[in-house]
């Protein structure tokens, strides 16, 4: 109406002078980006439904790789047993967390050396981690004798517990703690005001942080193959000694396979993902 | 609940709280002490930061006092938990189970009671339909507005029937209308249930209106208690008298002294006749008068102080004249509009300045 409103001098219609949204190019590199990686995986998908042995010519296609993975006893022994670790990992990894993060806000001292040293072993070479495992676990071994799968659960919930531990505490966080104290304030113990207040709100985040942990779980290779007896190969490991001697294409049928249960896992965590939901 | 009912709902004898040490000790509570007595509306006004919140906040057991003592009728509650006093809040955010619907949210502390069952949903309907809620019994939280979440959270904190309500700035996140809509409600609350409510707000207004009683707080300390008529009227001091409403200041030397009224001097000569209340009679004082019991007449009307308009303030209900008297006091003068026409006074205009009768206070400080 008037020239004191800057607002009504700007030119009609949603576009603004400084369009910050949409810098030209930037589209463009994302979709490059986003090409050169999936491209790799892209090859290994079309290669599981290849009729043919090799990679070198198109021979039409075909399921009969993902038949030979199945009917391998070994490929359903190490599918099993990649299945039994990481769910057994991922329990005791998202309960471990899931008290970290609760003790990191809800006490006061040592709150910074919780998160520190919940967070270190992210950034720690995993090849330092499985050799102190390994040292670790052969004093066990030497002192009690037992060789069973037991090493490879622990040495997994140990490496998953950071992992567990982010979408926990995001989740915690984003919690009032005036509602813990209104729960006090009506009367419910501190026992009584977790189990029914902050438990209950903070589910999803737990259960973001246990899929993530069991993802990591059954894809890890190094820690793995340091840490397991023999005979104890998990799937990644299998693939691992599979890929030293030939490369058949039962492998790209199986990673195929893995890909899909990962992603599968990874969009439920998108969807229970704290940061997604943030409201008022 | 039958039988002798204690004189008081609430005490707080001689409450201190420091916060923080060495270089950031901040003394948040200072000697404080009120008693709350049942079935009354007491407001705890005061700026933010006066200490309002950490004194609801030892009522209702979520900080301990350095020294002093809280009771509960004649029960000394300040080291008792939380969840053992029966004395629940209503949070500034209101604080609802974002997990639990609105009924679940006013069974709640009920459930923790470990009430029978029939009891709860019975008492959940009630409260519910006390505070106009019970079509949204099934609803969850983040689906009505923000003054229906304060009526959940009212019914949720009444529904154990506590000795007392504590009310921590509720209103502060409602727009004008709304918010004066919910005083009357939370009037009408107080009197159906006949429990005792510590209100606190920084809203002059709103305590005024609403109140029984009135703890004017500063900066840790407890100014005044009084109806809310003694605050306005007879304020204790300086603090009282500008935070509550508004109010001229005049320096002055006391003459002669009648009863419980006093003759002062001003500086420019002019002798006014001030109420005394607390303050001692004598020597240099400092008194207040409202500016709605400023009275402007002709100029060099007899028994007038002459003075000049220096400027002239519409706001809709009244104008605000700001004058300077011949002795170089400046206060301001609130006249109500009149119907028709413009304003009487004018910047730039001579006029004769009068106080209304016992509008002149003295102040303690």
């Amino acid at each position: 109406m008037t020239d004191e409103h800057p607002a009504a001098a700007l030119p009609t219609g949603k576009r603004s002078i400084f369009p910050v949204k949409t810098i030209p190019g930037l589209s463009a590199v994302a979709v490059i980006s986003i090409a050169v990686l999936y491209a790799p995986v892209f090859a290994l998908v079309v290669h599981s439904f290849h009729a043919g042995d090799s990679g070198a010519l198109w021979q039409g296609f075909s399921l009969k790789w993902y038949v030979a993975a199945l009917e391998n006893r070994e490929v359903r022994e190490a599918f099993m047993r990649s299945l039994t670790v990481a769910a057994s990992a991922s329990a005791i990894a998202t309960v471990a967390a899931t008290m970290a993060a609760v003790a990191r806000t809800r006490t006061f001292p040592g709150r910074t050396a919780i998160h520190l040293l919940i967070n270190q072993p992210v950034m720690m070479p995993e090849i330092i981690m499985a050799a102190a495992l390994l040292i670790v676990f052969a004093s066990i071994k030497a002192a009690t004798g037992y060789a069973g799968l037991g090493y490879l659960i622990l040495a997994h919930a140990a490496f998953c517990v950071p992992v567990a531990y982010l979408p926990v505490r995001a989740r915690l966080e984003s919690i009032d703690l005036n509602l813990e104290m209104a729960a006090a304030d009506l009367y419910a113990t501190p026992w009584q005001a977790f189990r029914r207040i902050t438990l209950p709100l903070m589910a999803p985040g737990i259960a973001a942080g246990a899929i993530l942990a069991f993802v990591i779980s059954l894809d890890d290779v190094i820690i793995s193959e340091f840490v397991k007896a023999a005979g104890q190969d998990t799937l990644p490991t299998y693939m691992l000694g599979q890929l030293r001697q030939t490369v058949t294409p039962e492998i790209n049928a199986i990673s195929t396979a893995l890909i899909a249960l990962t992603a599968i896992l990874l969009c439920i965590f998108f969807v229970l993902s704290p940061t997604r939901e943030r409201k008022s | 609940m039958a039988g002798k009912q204690p004189a008081t709902a609430i005490e707080a004898r001689g409450i201190s709280k420091v916060f923080g040490s060495g270089q950031n000790e901040t003394r948040a509570l200072d000697d404080v002490s009120m008693q709350i007595r049942p079935n009354e509306f007491f407001t705890l006004l005061g700026p933010s930061g006066c200490g309002k919140t950490t004194l609801l906040r030892m009522v209702a057991g979520f900080e301990v006092p350095n020294s002093g003592a809280v009771f509960l009728g004649d029960e000394d509650i300040t080291g008792t938990p939380p969840n053992r006093r029966p004395v629940n809040t209503v949070f500034q955010n209101h604080a609802l189970f974002p997990h639990l619907s609105v009924a679940r949210n006013v069974a709640f502390g009920l459930e923790m009671l470990g009430k029978p069952r029939k009891e709860i949903s019975d008492t959940v309907a009630r409260m519910l339909a006390l505070v106009r809620m019970e079509q949204f019994a099934n609803q969850a939280t983040n689906q009505i507005s923000k003054s229906q979440k304060l009526r959940v959270a009212l019914a949720r904190a009444l529904a154990p029937r506590p000795e007392a309500l504590l009310l921590d700035e509720p209103l502060i996140a409602l727009d004008h209308k709304l918010r004066k809509e919910m005083q009357l409600e939370l009037k009408r609350l107080q009197a159906e249930t006949g429990i005792a409510f510590v209100f606190a707000t920084q809203d002059q207004q709103e305590a005024l209106t609403m109140s029984d009683r009135i703890a004017v707080m500063n900066a840790g300390h407890m100014i005044q208690i009084g109806s809310p008529e003694d605050i306005y009227s007879r304020p204790s001091g300086r603090f009282v008298a500008s935070f509550i409403g508004e109010s001229n200041f005049f320096e002055g030397t006391v003459q002669s002294v009648k009863g419980d009224v006093a003759d002062i001097r001003m500086p420019s000569g002019h002798i006014v006749t001030a109420r005394l209340g607390a303050a001692k009679p004598e020597g240099s004082v400092t008194f207040a008068v409202r500016p709605e019991h400023v009275r402007l007449e002709q100029f060099g009307v007899a028994g007038t102080m002459p003075a000049k308009v220096t400027q002239a303030v519409y706001s809709g209900t009244d104008t605000h004249c700001h004058l300077e008297l011949d002795g170089g006091e400046r206060l301001v003068a609130r006249l109500q509009n009149a119907a028709s026409g413009g304003p009487a006074y004018d910047k730039g205009m001579r006029a004769g300045v009068r106080f209304d009768e016992g509008a002149a206070h003295v102040l303690a400080d």
